[in-house]
């Protein structure tokens, strides 16, 4: 049984996060400040962080930077800041995910379970396949022809997967719509038709914990899709 | 000379004995002048030439001695006056009298007219025989007059100098004030036109007189005028150039430009008096405005996330609620409402901030050359089951061929986003939903037609105001910032956003500058 720390000074969203965590099967410890979160994280066993970032006595962002000196434990950040400054100052101090509140909460819970599959599971996935890629918690195993999210196991349909391979060989490139279209059905793209935008779509519905909010995926508009390296 | 001698006394008895002086003067040189005939006065009256020669020499003698020690008397009375006139004892102010305040040239005409008349007078006199006494009378009498007026005259111009009233009081300096007065009121227009005769008069006057007459003066002046006429017509158009060039500048939206007023003349220093003032007030009113606006988005922000802060507690309970699946269908009613109306609350509240932040220029745009067409297409790639599931149809044309514009593909995303979700949100059920995108003449034109579900009784130009939408009700989802919103978006990006309705159709279209790749 995994034990989580959730840490907000507002005590009724930490009941709630306790009582959805609960039913999912997790241990919860609560704690309403930064100090506290640090001194409960000192004395008992913690797989995982639940922390909000404006907090009295020590914010989330002062208290991530104490623990990361002595802890790779995974952090998700709490935050009714949404603006894009500061997930990346969250992320950058060694939060492992940031979702802005208000939050959808089995969102949150799917958060925590991917945070822990590959704080617990991912460190020996990989490296007895050869043409395996991977990007932070995805997984595509070419010879299986298998998708793993987190360890679990995605079903995609053979255009899906197939795209999902191109984007995942060459992760950092930007295809275009085009450019897939000609890869997948090897003919020119006809036009006037969203074929491949709405395949993408139901990739990212797959793989992704909030399609609009896509880790893998990513959409530049204009240009089109691409696979970050992480 | 020291204050105690300055009193009227002095100055009376310095008058009167200049008088003297000037009378002795006169008399022994007109004697010393007619010696022959005041010889036989003198001796008595007789006949021709049998008086004493010594008695002759030395009456000239002491004649010339008298009168040349009268003569003496008589300057420095004139000195003495000259420098006592108009001051006095009491203080150093200088006094002036009521002659003083008229004006030197009609003193000079007053002069003139006397010396004509005297003239005039002498000449009849002249014309009669008087013997010695009377003429000496006569003469006398003449000489008291012209003194006085002689005297009066020049201790008045004496005074106007030291009162330093000579020019300001003068006939010369009141009309050219008076004519500078004049030209200042007139209006530009009339003065330009006055100065045009003006000048061209005396140009002519000049022109007649040098190639009728050859004066050589006169060329000088017509070259003269002509040189001037240049040298103003050149430097006015100078002044005006960067008049002009600052005045488009400013209105590029460089406020801080300035003129430096002391370079210029006449109407171009009003001017540019009047655009430093404008321009001081505009950037006054802009740096006001920026700053309101920051102050109001950093409000929204703070009241922002104080809202979602209780908002997450009631978004999360109200789940709770559903998932201990209550069989009550009014409760289970219920719970849907909150939970809607939760949601929307929170839409709102993203809305709101981004509205805000977008309006201050709180936000950094990431321009880039983007392809219009992949990003329609990716667009439709999100919406197309929203679309199905209200029945919409979406009829796209795009042109075949890539459409290259400069702007930042996640906020344009978020324009079209923004119509697709108008169109998805308020367009009428089972009806057809037309894209387009069009390029005409080096402009893309994004185009989305839909007929309204309500109908649309408010101004086009309202649409895209903040808070308004199409049914007035807000019953609906929707926080009636989309447009807004796209709107703003478009014109920070440099595109123009419309909104065109006719009857219950309602074409939303935005045009970018393509750029030729």
């Amino acid at each position: 049984m995994n034990r989580i720390l959730v840490c907000d000074d507002d005590k009724e969203i930490v009941e709630a996060i306790e009582i959805y965590l609960q039913q999912e099967g997790y241990e919860v410890l609560k704690a309403y400040d930064g100090k506290e979160a640090l001194k409960i994280l000192g004395e008992e066993e913690v797989d995982l962080l639940v922390m909000d970032v404006m907090m009295p006595y020590l914010d989330g962002i002062r208290a991530t930077l104490q623990i990361r000196k002595s802890s790779s434990i995974p952090i998700i950040m709490l935050s009714a800041k949404s603006e894009d400054s500061d997930k990346i100052l969250g992320l950058n101090i060694g939060a492992d995910d940031y979702l802005t509140k208000p939050f959808n909460p089995l969102e949150l819970v799917a958060r925590v379970k991917s945070q822990l599959r590959r704080y617990t599971k991912l460190g020996n996935a990989s490296g007895n396949s050869s043409v395996v890629y991977q990007t932070g918690g995805l997984l595509l195993n070419d010879d299986l022809k298998e998708v793993t999210v987190d360890g679990e196991p995605v079903k995609l349909t053979p255009i899906e997967y197939n795209i999902l391979l191109l984007l995942m060989k060459n992760q950092g490139k930007v295809y275009s719509i085009s450019e897939i279209y000609k890869s997948i059905w090897n003919a020119e793209a006809i036009g006037a038709d969203n074929t491949v935008a709405v395949h993408i779509r139901h990739i990212r519905e797959k793989i992704e914990i909030n399609p609009k909010e896509p880790r893998y995926i990513k959409v530049v508009w204009g240009v089109g899709y691409k696979v970050d390296k992480v | 000379m020291g204050h105690t001698h300055y009193n009227s006394a002095f100055k009376t008895v310095a008058v009167l004995m200049q008088m003297v002086f000037l009378i002795v003067v006169i008399i022994m040189f007109s004697l010393l002048i007619n010696s022959y005939e005041t010889s036989m006065f003198l001796s008595g009256g007789r006949g021709t030439g049998n008086f004493s020669e010594s008695g002759y020499y030395s009456w000239i003698e002491a004649g010339m001695m008298l009168g040349m020690l009268s003569a003496m008397c008589f300057v420095l009375c004139i000195i003495y006056l000259t420098l006592a006139t108009g001051r006095n004892d009491e203080d150093e102010k200088i006094r002036l009298y009521r002659l003083d305040y008229v004006p030197v040239e009609i003193q000079l005409i007053a002069f003139l007219v006397y010396v004509s008349v005297l003239f005039a007078f002498c000449v009849r006199v002249g014309q009669k025989e008087w013997d010695i006494a009377s003429s000496l009378i006569l003469a006398g009498t003449l000489v008291f007059i012209s003194d006085a007026v002689l005297l009066t005259i020049y201790l008045s111009l004496v005074r106007k100098i030291k009162a330093d009233i000579f020019v300001s009081s003068s006939l010369l300096d009141w009309s050219v004030r008076t004519i500078k007065k004049g030209l200042m009121i007139q209006s530009v227009a009339r003065r330009t036109v006055i100065e045009f005769i003006v000048t061209i008069a005396t140009a002519l006057i000049f022109a007649y007189i040098a190639f009728t007459a050859g004066y050589w003066w006169a060329f000088w002046g017509l070259g003269i005028i002509i040189l001037a006429a240049g040298i103003t017509l050149l430097r006015q158009a100078n002044q005006r150039t960067q008049i002009i060039k600052v005045i488009t500048e400013i209105s590029n939206g460089n406020l801080g430009y300035k003129l430096n007023e002391s370079e210029y003349n006449g109407e171009c220093r009003i001017m540019a008096e009047k655009i430093n003032s404008i321009g001081m007030g505009l950037s006054n009113a802009v740096e006001e405005n920026l700053k309101s606006e920051r102050l109001k988005t950093e409000l929204i922000t703070n009241v922002s996330h104080d809202i979602k802060t209780p908002l997450t507690s009631i978004i999360n309970y109200v789940h709770l609620i559903k998932m201990e699946h209550i069989q009550n269908e009014k409760i289970e009613k219920y719970v849907d409402i909150l939970e809607k109306k939760s949601l929307r609350l929170k839409q709102l509240t993203e809305d709101l901030m981004e509205v805000s932040k977008i309006s201050s220029g709180n936000i950094e745009l990431d321009m880039q050359v983007i392809n219009m067409v992949e990003l329609i297409y990716q667009t439709g790639g999100e919406f197309n089951e929203i679309f199905e599931d209200k029945g919409l149809t979406i009829i796209t044309r795009l042109p075949k061929e890539p459409v290259m514009i400069f702007a930042d593909g996640s906020r344009l995303w978020r324009v079209v986003q923004n119509l697709y979700n108008n169109a998805a949100k308020y367009a009428l059920k089972d009806t057809r939903v037309y894209v387009e995108l069009k390029v005409e003449e080096g402009w893309a034109e994004f185009s989305m037609k839909d007929i309204s579900e309500q109908a649309l009784d408010v101004d086009s130009d309202d649409l895209s105001q903040r808070f308004v939408r199409g049914d007035e009700s807000r019953g609906t989802e929707g926080s009636g910032l989309g447009l807004s919103i796209a709107r703003s978006l478009t014109n920070l990006m440099g595109g123009t956003f419309r909104i065109n309705l006719d009857g219950d159709l309602f074409t939303v279209s935005i045009i970018f500058p393509c750029i030729n790749s």
